[in-house]
């Protein structure tokens, strides 16, 4: 029962259109890469784990609990989804959307707790936008927004970590430093992290598992630098471009 | 740790004790100036102050609070900064409710009749809305902005062709009512009002950090654990409860709803803790002064509030809106 989530037998189609069917657990520790063409479920993978998503039929635990019988603020203790894409509507300061991933752990409507205002300095600086800390949200680039995404999802102490492409919008220097925090948060926090990226070579020095999906179908499954090596990818994307070094 | 709270006490002290002392400057204003020169010692003067004057003043800032309150809650719900109190129908349905029983109402009895006819209009504009936006039991916002509208837009050509139709003195009251008119009351009708106005606005200041999440997205509220549907409908519905009783005393009063959240955002920042009291104080300063205004500008003749606060209201918030272009946010 070391599974933080499992999808059992998942099967769902949107509308009548098929979307996905998969089994797959992600254990206690995993650092795990969701990758496969766009189009292939992915994202609705995690829809499911946090409810967003019902499946038409089979099952998701939690902790080996179905998720039905979890509560909805109980599940958001444990696993935070990252979306693609937040539109913001407001003028929100940076520290105040930060706060807002407190939301599932304080019962208080009115008052931050400083213990609550100590986790949102860290998180923020952990993830490097402490500086921008008293900054409207408008006034940051895509890429500094998606860090203080990312530093809103560490408030809420997640067990389990899911972001959908959290590296859109972000330059080569900053994916290495996200990955290097999230590589950092999975061994000294604990904390099992799921991730859908594009960028295998970046994510291959970091993730400890992979998963291939291809049309809704969880192809394979493995451990990282088998996954992740470069003629498994050829395979994969049906690569067979003679012209194009894959030697990440 | 060099770290301010986001939301301290003290901040929050010093701001409500600023609005506060606004307000009493507002209403000291308020109860200054009007068509009758105030003299000290004078019956009359103490009878206009206190039968005129006084229940005036309060029920505009009960107005100006519960309208801007209704508009702030609405600007989240629908993720839409552009959405105001009277943009789903709430209001026009008050309207249309009032119009369509003029028709059957004896002459002089209808000064009495207009709030319980708004509210019946009102109501039942709301639960048309509310029936309509409904898809496998979770309210669409998509849905509802859009029959929203439209409903409001039926419901305005409703009252327009009514009133071509028939052409009376009575409609004729009725019109200037609909543009904003506070002259409408008495100590119980104000009292029934507060009452409204409390029941409705103190649940909703338990759902202030709801709505900051909420406004990231019905997806994000939910992976943070916020009852999304429960949420939706309760503000829904208590926010068109503050529209409707407003509309019920003081007609369809434009703009307020619309610019005052975003100036309280601008002023004392967006996170719903706050704004939620500094708007509603701010709303009922601007209203008080605006029907201050209204009152005077002409004197002894009066111009209906709506037209002030929308003559004010629409250059602010053409201003606003070309700010925001300006840093690429619309």
């Amino acid at each position: 029962m070391n599974e933080v989530v499992c999808w059992e037998d998942i099967h769902f189609a949107y509308d009548g259109q098929f979307e996905i069917a998969a089994t797959y657990g992600m254990k206690q520790g995993d650092f795990t890469l969701f990758f496969g063409p766009n189009g292939a479920g992915k994202t609705t993978l995690f829809k499911l784990a946090v409810g967003l998503l019902k499946p038409d039929h089979g099952r998701i635990f939690l902790e080996g609990k179905a998720l039905q019988e979890w509560k909805g603020i109980e599940v958001a203790k444990r696993v935070t989804y990252l979306e693609q894409e937040i539109q913001y509507i407001f003028p929100f300061t940076v520290e105040e959307v930060v706060l807002m991933g407190r939301f599932p752990h304080t019962a208080s409507q009115f008052w931050d707790r400083k213990a609550d205002l100590e986790l949102v300095a860290w998180a923020m600086e952990v993830t490097g936008v402490l500086r921008f800390a008293k900054r409207s949200i408008f006034q940051l680039s895509g890429g500094e927004r998606r860090k203080v995404e990312v530093a809103r999802a560490l408030c809420q102490q997640p067990k389990l970590l899911l972001l959908d492409e959290p590296t859109t919008f972000l330059d080569i220097r900053q994916q290495v430093e996200l990955f290097e925090t999230l590589s950092r948060l999975n061994r000294e926090e604990h904390i099992t992290i799921g991730l859908i990226s594009h960028q295998l070579a970046l994510a291959k020095n970091f993730v400890t598992s992979a998963a291939f999906l291809k049309e809704g179908h969880l192809i394979e499954s493995g451990a990282s630098d088998r996954m992740l090596a470069s003629e498994r990818i050829e395979e994969f994307f049906d690569l067979a471009s003679p012209k194009v070094s894959l030697n990440f | 740790m060099n770290f301010m709270s986001a939301l301290s006490l003290k901040r929050i002290f010093l701001t409500l004790a600023l609005l506060g002392m606004f307000l009493a400057i507002a209403f000291l204003v308020s109860l200054m100036f009007g068509t009758a020169k105030i003299e000290w010692g004078s019956r009359e003067s103490q009878f206009i102050l206190l039968h005129i004057r006084l229940p005036r003043t309060l029920l505009a800032f009960l107005v100006g609070m519960a309208l801007s309150l209704a508009g702030a809650v609405f600007q989240a719900l629908l993720r839409n900064p552009l959405a105001d109190p009277h943009l789903l129908g709430v209001s026009s349905g008050g309207a249309l409710g009032v119009v369509i029983g003029s028709g059957f109402l004896m002459a002089g009895s209808l000064t009495l009749l207009i709030p319980t006819l708004s509210l019946i209009g009102s109501v039942t504009a709301v639960f048309v809305v509310y029936r309509l936006s409904m898809r496998k039991g979770a309210l669409s916002l998509y849905t509802l902005i859009l029959v929203g509208v439209m409903l409001n837009s039926l419901f305005v050509s409703a009252i327009i062709f009514l009133q071509s139709v028939v052409r009376s003195d009575e409609l004729m009251t009725v019109l200037f009512w609909l543009l904003g008119n506070l002259t409408l009351t008495s100590y119980p009708r104000l009292f029934f009002v507060f009452i409204v106005i409390l029941l409705a606005s103190v649940p909703l200041f338990f759902q202030a950090r709801k709505l900051n999440i909420l406004s990231l997205g019905e997806s994000t509220a939910h992976s943070l654990g916020v009852p999304v549907e429960r949420t939706k409908k309760t503000v829904f519905f208590l926010a068109a409860l503050l529209t409707g009783i407003s509309v019920s005393v003081s007609g369809m009063i434009g703009f307020i709803g619309l610019v005052v959240p975003h100036l309280a955002r601008v002023l004392f920042g967006s996170d719903y803790r706050r704004l939620l009291p500094t708007s509603a104080l701010l709303g009922g300063i601007l209203l008080i002064l605006s029907d201050t205004l209204a009152r005077t500008l002409i004197s002894p003749q009066e111009l209906p509030v709506g037209v002030i606060t929308s003559f004010l209201g629409a250059p602010f918030f053409i201003y606003f809106l070309k700010r925001r272009e300006a840093k690429r946010v619309i």
